[in-house]
């Protein structure tokens, strides 16, 4: 497989990490807007010529086309900011490319619409689209998909969890994930499915609950927050409810709104002093970039999914997840927790697609494959998951 | 008097209102780096003559420099952020003008030490060059506006009329003001509020002299006058410290400012995140400041007078002995935002701002202030100052503690 990486930040490198491990790669090209960042990412390889670099503009369509063209690709993967989904999105369409994605565009209930609007034109092409390939949404979506196929008769809920330990030491303040996407799941009104009212919003950081995350990470307040996996779910699973909460700090929090408050989440830019810039953008570069808080992190994250609903006419919760140490990743890798995390997802994907274990045509998203394949693939990827069937009250 | 006013901004812009009656004001050039803006400003007032409008780029001394000579101006009035004090402030020198501003060129911090010892100070590099300045026979009068600028005028009021002995000064600043419509929105150049409120603030004590303590430090509950009311005031790094010791014999000087606690959380975070950063930086592919994005993202403080609404105070509170007894006093100017739109088409904030060099430049005019050399408000007599204040519009009131 020939794959095009856009974006080696954080999550692209350990795409590429993980990916020379597998011997289905015939190729990877490794794309940034930074050269040098791709360079430095080629680096850590002994067979360069598996992972030939491109400076890469996401938001020109030609240029990814022209790109993809001349390594022969097969597969575009999206490994770059979510508001780079349509034009990387139309230019696997125009070189006849599978085309993947970790997170998707568009506001609450519109996430993903557009490209969703195009799955017939796909499917006529016999072209593929997984949309939402990395950990949450991703691997989450996998669990919602297990859950529903050998664990439960009927479904009431599905809650993913995301919550994690991780300590940054010496750093007054940095997110351990894209912080212009962090912003705009942080700052865009949460949305909740319900069977019956479809999908809804509500207010940021609402429904605050303690959730339990295993491994000895311990209790963390969840709130709601806009993620994929509320508009992904219901399309291929049978649930009376879907939510996302996510475990962020007080502090986060503050940040977060401080920062909407003053406008400097936007991503649009302005002017300031005769240039033009948008202030996310400002705020990305003001601060440490993910890939680069290897060394100053310690502790786990877990990503899951909580399943409430009935097995054998007796009720059933499970929490299926999967936690990384920092350690190991850092150790085994060479990549920080989060980043690592969702970046190993995306290449399961491209060795079950590789394998043909999965196949499809058109615009879908994990929940729509077989999740037993996907979860037998976890623990050779060093991903190992696990299930825990919780006490009830 | 001709004058070139470098940054015509809210404050600029009240300045030149304030001078369009005052037939004494010969001419003043309207310069700023957004020219569009000082025509807007140059619209409102209506005369092209008085108030020619000039593109500026108030890094570039040498361009200050040529307008001034092309004006034939008398003075140079600084009214642009105080990064680019050393510039505006150098530029009179070489021309030969006398030269005005409202805040002083700005401190760093020090390298070991910031929050207990003061390094490079406000002011410093002004002061250095005083007796420059004396030997050409040029006025550079700075810190002028109302805080630094009437506070002093206060504190020096308070030592020659009030007190036979003084113990503190503390200038205390605080508003009532609301602005509509905006969650987040200062009422004053974000640019030099986050400078003043994120730096160490300086103290200046009788034995110790200059020293700085950490932002935000030593909170107290200050009732201010005319119905604003109580209102926690925090320590701020602020002109006055480093002026009012200079003229005025007292035993402590301290500043500070009723921010508010969204405001010091706001401030707190940006820091956080290196986002109140004065320097370019790389961001794809192009220079920028962090803080100059800061403040593109939040409305103009100019062009919110129609949302705001309440009152701001500027005051001076001194602690001392008279005939034996102990007093205390606190000397302040209240400006009322709807009085202030009314009169003047500008908020209150930059209203009271801009008044007094206004008022300074009126007093020098016509020989009633005279000096060489840097100086403070301070250095001047009081009287005529306070005398004027009520016919510019901004009276002062005098509250026995």
């Amino acid at each position: 497989m020939k794959v095009l990486l856009a974006g080696v930040g954080g999550v692209g490198e350990a795409i590429a990490v993980m990916a020379n491990t597998r011997p289905w790669l015939e190729k990877m090209v490794l794309a940034d807007y930074s050269l040098e960042r791709a360079q430095e990412v080629r680096a850590k390889f002994k067979d360069v010529d598996k992972f030939p670099v491109e400076q890469l503009d996401a938001s020109n369509i030609e240029q990814v086309v022209t790109i993809a063209r001349r390594h022969q690709a097969d597969l575009v993967m999206n490994a770059v900011n979510v508001e780079y989904v349509p034009p990387l999105f139309e230019a696997a369409f125009q070189c006849g490319c599978t085309y993947m994605d970790m997170a998707m565009n568009g506001l609450g209930a519109d996430m993903g619409k557009d490209e969703f609007a195009a799955h017939d034109k796909w499917a006529e092409m016999g072209l593929l689209a997984i949309r939402g390939t990395g950990a949450d949404p991703g691997m989450s979506d996998v669990f919602a998909r297990y859950a529903s196929d050998y664990l439960f008769d009927e479904i009431d809920e599905i809650g993913v969890r995301d919550g994690a330990n991780l300590v940054l030491e010496g750093v007054p303040f940095a997110s351990t994930f894209s912080i212009s996407d962090t912003l705009e799941e942080c700052t865009v009104p949460p949305i909740v499915y319900e069977e019956g009212k479809g999908i809804f919003p509500v207010g940021p950081f609402s429904e605050p609950e303690l959730f339990k995350f295993p491994e000895g990470i311990g209790p963390l307040e969840c709130v709601n927050v806009e993620h994929e996996e509320v508009v992904l779910i219901p399309r291929w699973i049978k649930t009376k409810r879907v939510t996302f909460k996510y475990a962020l700090d007080k502090d986060f929090i503050n940040v977060m709104q401080v920062l909407a408050m003053l406008g400097l989440n936007s991503k649009e830019p302005i002017d300031v002093k005769g240039v033009r810039v948008a202030p996310a953008d400002v705020v990305a570069a003001c601060l440490p970039a993910p890939a680069d808080l290897g060394d100053k992190m310690r502790g786990k994250t877990c990503v899951g999914t909580w399943v409430k609903g009935t097995k054998d006419g007796a009720p059933r919760q499970v929490y299926l997840y999967q936690s990384t140490d920092h350690a190991f990743c850092m150790e085994k890798y060479g990549c920080q927790a989060v980043s690592w995390q969702t970046g190993v997802n995306p290449v399961i994907v491209m060795e079950l697609l590789a394998e043909g274990k999965w196949q499809g045509r058109g615009v879908l998203a994990c929940e729509a494959f077989d999740a037993a394949s996907y979860l037998a693939k976890m623990a050779d990827f060093d991903l190992p998951y696990g299930i825990l069937e919780m006490q009830l009250a | 008097m001709k004058v070139l006013v470098v940054g015509a901004g809210g404050v600029g812009e009240a300045i030149a209102r304030m001078a369009k009656p005052r037939a004494w004001v010969k001419q003043m050039v309207l310069a700023d780096y957004n020219l569009e803006r000082a025509k807007e400003v140059q619209a409102k007032l209506g005369d092209e003559v008085r108030f020619p409008v000039e593109f500026i780029d108030a890094s570039k001394q040498e361009m200050v420099e040529e307008l001034a000579r092309k004006y034939g101006v008398n003075l140079i009035m600084n009214a642009v952020d105080p990064l680019y004090n050393e510039k505006v402030f150098d530029a009179a020198f070489n021309v030969g003008v006398n030269y005005m501003d409202m805040a002083m060129t700005l401190s760093k911090s020090h390298p070991e030490d910031p929050f207990n010892k003061s390094y490079i100070k406000l002011g410093d590099y002004q002061f250095e060059k005083s007796k420059r300045w004396e030997e050409k026979g040029l006025l550079a009068l700075v810190g002028l506006g109302v805080e630094p600028g009437v506070a002093d005028v206060f504190a020096r009021y308070a030592q020659d009329h009030l007190f036979d002995e003084i113990d503190e000064i503390g200038i205390r600043d605080g508003a009532n003001l609301e602005i509509q419509g905006y969650e987040f929105a200062p009422n004053f150049s974000i640019w030099t509020t986050i400078e003043e409120c994120l730096n160490p603030p300086v103290i200046w004590e009788q034995d110790k002299g200059w020293f700085t303590t950490k932002p935000f430090s030593e909170p107290e509950v200050f009732e201010f006058p005319d119905g604003i009311g109580e209102i926690e005031v925090v320590n701020v790094e602020h002109e006055e410290v480093l002026l009012v010791p200079r003229w005025v014999k007292t035993k402590r000087v301290t500043f500070k400012y009723g921010l508010g606690d969204q405001f010091i959380g706001v401030l707190k975070t940006l820091k956080m995140l290196g986002l109140d950063n004065k320097e370019p930086i790389d961001v794809k592919g192009v220079k920028v400041a962090p803080r100059d994005v800061v403040a593109a993202c939040l409305p103009n403080p100019a062009y919110l007078g129609d949302k705001m609404s309440g009152k701001t105070c500027a005051g001076t509170w001194v602690k001392g002995v008279k005939d034996g007894k102990e007093k205390q006093v606190y000397l302040y100017q209240v400006a009322d935002n709807a009085e202030c739109m009314q009169t003047w088409g500008c908020q209150a904030v930059v209203a009271q701002v801009a008044f007094s060099p206004l008022l300074a430049m009126d007093l020098v005019e016509h020989g009633q202030w005279k000096g060489v050399g840097v100086l403070g408000p301070e250095a001047f007599d009081p009287l005529p100052f306070m005398d004027k204040m009520a016919e510019y519009g901004f009276p002062y009131g005098i509250k026995e503690m």
